[in-house]
This record gives structure tokens, C-alpha cells and sequence, in this order.
């Protein structure tokens, strides 16, 4: 009985890391894909309405609060909020993207713009790569380990 | 609003000198005294600004998207929530074209004020409308009195404000309930447009400067709408030299100055 129990709880515990992996990159990656699409929308809105940053961040319907999070902080200065499961290279290319567009004229807007985009893609790129190599096979290595433990613990 | 705008050290400065709400100016100078004007005296504060504090309030002033306010800092400004924001400093051009100005050196805040019945002297203007010119030097007080000029009329009159430098208009003062606000926008581009849109009874127009202002003025009488405006400038005689068409397009002339104090009433003349 007692192993029976041992085994469920190891089994949970080991499903648990391998989801949590997983979980870890996948953020990662949704977070530079929604990067790459909000650049998208700024584009739009800064080209023709000469819409605030503020104003997009607002009107922006994101749905990871980790970037909303990262863009905010970095526009307050408050650097402490920045969730720690972020790629710290998005965090620099974020910062380096807000501290060239905030200071920027209109007619620099468009390179920079650009740039930014091409730099996303890249990290969009890299966070896919990582999530399906990373992530998932982190997942299905603890779900082996597992089962591994398991036959052994049997 | 100024604790918005302006770094913490020079806020809790100025909070220790002065009373914030009497301020009407602030002159924050690189590495030179802070200067402050209030109604009754100027100070100079005892702390010198640097360019990091320049750059957090041109940053807070823009949102920090200073390309959204490209078209007014052109023009030597930003506003920012009814406070306009001067910007000297070095400007940038091409073609004899002013495409920006950069390496600010100095911000000129104005802080505007409103203060309810200093044109109830004018009340009749209620009941026989006559088109209104306000003459005055800077800082003579004019706009102050052309925003409560519109309070009074807005409350008998379809009245638009077209305030091309928000000067006139902000949402914390009060109006009447027949007024209608069209801000941002060069007064000749939307005068057009806005009087077939809208039907105003009388239209209130920030600082005319340019002679393309008078062409609007022509176009505003033509149609048979009532004007108030304000002028730069020292008197009547003055501004009949100038520019002589100004004083056509109006029936009421009010003069203004900054002696012995800000909003001295120089003359009232009709025409």
C-alpha cells in the first residue's frame, strides 16, 4: 500500500517538472510571439493616428501579462516587476526597442520600427526552437523517468 | 498635475517655496536657477535643473513618444493636460524647413488659470453679441480672459472653441453646457469643415499670429458666426498699423496689460 502511494506521489511530482518545463517555455515563446504581433500593432497605429505608446499599451489587448508587465516597467523605470521567467534577451531587445522609440522623431519611427520587427522574428524563431526542443522533450524525458522509476520502484 | 510632470526633487522644491496653485510660470533652465512667476512676484530657486531633468519632463510632457508630438514641438511646444510646455534649444534644418528642435536647453511651463467672473465686467456681450478682439502683451492675461468670456457665453450661445494650442480649454475648468471644443488643429484646416459640421452661434479663437488667421476671420464673418479672439500686442493704435484688416472683422476692442499687475484693463472701445 505504502508503495503504491510512494508511487503516485513520485509519478505527480516527476509530471508536475515535466509540465512546469514545459510550461516555461511555452510562455517564453507566446510572449516574443505576442512581442512580434504588438510590434505589428504599433506600426499601424504610430504610422497613421500618431498614437501614444502609453495609448497602445492601453488599448492593446494582450494576453500575456508578462510582456504588459515588461513594456510598463520599463517605461516607469520600475525594473524590479520584470517576471523572471522571461529570455533576458527579449527583456534587453524590449528595453533597447522602448528606449529608441520613446526618444525618437517621426521620421525615425519607421526604421525603427523595422528593426525592431526583424530582431523579434529572430527571438520568435529562437523561442519556438527552444519551446519544441526544450519544453517538449523536457516533458516527455520526465514522463520516461517516470515511468522508469516506476518499473523499478515495482 | 505638476506632481505628474515634474521630477520629485524639483516638485518638493518648489512645494517648500511657493503655494503650487499660484504659480503661473516655471523657467527650468540647464544648470541656471529654476525660475518661478507667480501673480504677484517672480521667484529664483535655489536649485539649478540638469538635462536628465529637462529630458524626464519632455518625456512625461510627450508620453514618452515624443514623434506623436512632433508637428507641435516644430512649432516650439508641448501640451501637456492644458499645461503648455515651451522648448528652446537647437533646432534641426533642411531646405530652410525647421524639421525639429533637439539638445532642449530650456522649458517655459505655463500653467493655466482659470478665474470665474473676471469678464462679467463684459456681461452684456450676452445679450448683444459683438465680435470681440482682446489685445495684449505676453503674459497680459488674455487668454484667461477670452476662457472666461467663452464660460460666459457658452451658457447662451452654440459656442466652439477652437483652441489650436489647448489653451483655452481643459477639463477640470468650467463651462457652460453649449460649448464644443476642437483642439489641435491649425484653425485654417478645420475652420470649414467645423462651421458646416456643427453650426456654431460664436466661435473663440486662441492667439492669431499669422495672416493666414485673417482669411479664417473672413470666412468665420461671412457666414455670419460671432468671433472672440485674442492678439498679440501693446494697443489699438498699434495693431491698426500692423495690421489693418485685424480690427475690421471686430466691433469690441478690450486692451489689455501687464502693469501694474497681470490682466490690467488698458480700454474697452467699440468700433
Amino acid at each position: 500500500m505504502i508503495k503504491l502511494i510512494l508511487c503516485i506521489v513520485l509519478i505527480s511530482l516527476i509530471a508536475y517538472v515535466g509540465y512546469g518545463i514545459e510550461r516555461f517555455y511555452r510562455i517564453r515563446y507566446l510572449v516574443a510571439k505576442e512581442y512580434n504581433e504588438f510590434l505589428t500593432f504599433v506600426q499601424r497605429e504610430t504610422c497613421f493616428l500618431k498614437t501614444t505608446i502609453l495609448e497602445m499599451i492601453e488599448k492593446y489587448n494582450f494576453t500575456s501579462k508578462e510582456l504588459k508587465q515588461l513594456l510598463v516597467s520599463t517605461i516607469d523605470n520600475s525594473f524590479l516587476e520584470i517576471d523572471k521567467k522571461l529570455d533576458d534577451k527579449l527583456v534587453f531587445e524590449v528595453k533597447s526597442f522602448l528606449k529608441e522609440f520613446c526618444t525618437c522623431d517621426y521620421s525615425n519611427v519607421k526604421s525603427i520600427l523595422l528593426n525592431a520587427n526583424e530582431k523579434s522574428k529572430i527571438l520568435l524563431n529562437s523561442a519556438e526552437n527552444e519551446k519544441i526542443q526544450k519544453g517538449e522533450l523536457g516533458r516527455k524525458l520526465t514522463i520516461l523517468v517516470g515511468i522508469g522509476l516506476l518499473i523499478v520502484l515495482i | 498635475m505638476l506632481k505628474e510632470l515634474l521630477p520629485i526633487n524639483i516638485y518638493n522644491i518648489l512645494t517648500d517655496y511657493v503655494n503650487l496653485s499660484t504659480i503661473c510660470e516655471l523657467r527650468i533652465r540647464v544648470d541656471k536657477n529654476l525660475s518661478l512667476k507667480t501673480y504677484e512676484r517672480k521667484f529664483i530657486v535655489d536649485y539649478q535643473p540638469t538635462k536628465n531633468d529637462l529630458e524626464y519632463i519632455i518625456q512625461i510632457a510627450s508620453r514618452h513618444s515624443l514623434y506623436a508630438y512632433e508637428d507641435d514641438i516644430k512649432k516650439g511646444f508641448i501640451r501637456y493636460k492644458g499645461i503648455r510646455i515651451g522648448l528652446i534649444g537647437e533646432g534641426v534644418t533642411n531646405d530652410m524647413r525647421l524639421l525639429t528642435i533637439k539638445n532642449f536647453t530650456t522649458l517655459v511651463i505655463r500653467l493655466p488659470h482659470q478665474i470665474v467672473g473676471i469678464a462679467d465686467r463684459f456681461n452684456l456681450l450676452k445679450d448683444d453679441f459683438q465680435n470681440t478682439l482682446v489685445i495684449s502683451p505676453p503674459y497680459g492675461g488674455k487668454t484667461t480672459l477670452i476662457r472666461d468670456i467663452a464660460r460666459i457665453l457658452s451658457y447662451h450661445y452654440d459656442t466652439l472653441i477652437i483652441d489650436e494650442r489647448e489653451e483655452i480649454w481643459s477639463n477640470s475648468f468650467d463651462f457652460g453646457p453649449n460649448v464644443e471644443v476642437f483642439t489641435g488643429c491649425p484653425k485654417e484646416m478645420i475652420v470649414e469643415g467645423i462651421i458646416r459640421s456643427t453650426s456654431p452661434q460664436i466661435i473663440v479663437l486662441d492667439e492669431l499670429f499669422q495672416k493666414s488667421d485673417l482669411s479664417v476671420l473672413g470666412e468665420i464673418k461671412r457666414c455670419g458666426i460671432g468671433i472672440v479672439a485674442s492678439v498679440h500686442g501693446n494697443g489699438i493704435d498699434e495693431s491698426k498699423k500692423f495690421s489693418p484688416e485685424l480690427l475690421s472683422y471686430f466691433n469690441l476692442i478690450i486692451t489689455l496689460s501687464n502693469k501694474p499687475k497681470v490682466g490690467s484693463i488698458k480700454s474697452v472701445i467699440r468700433l
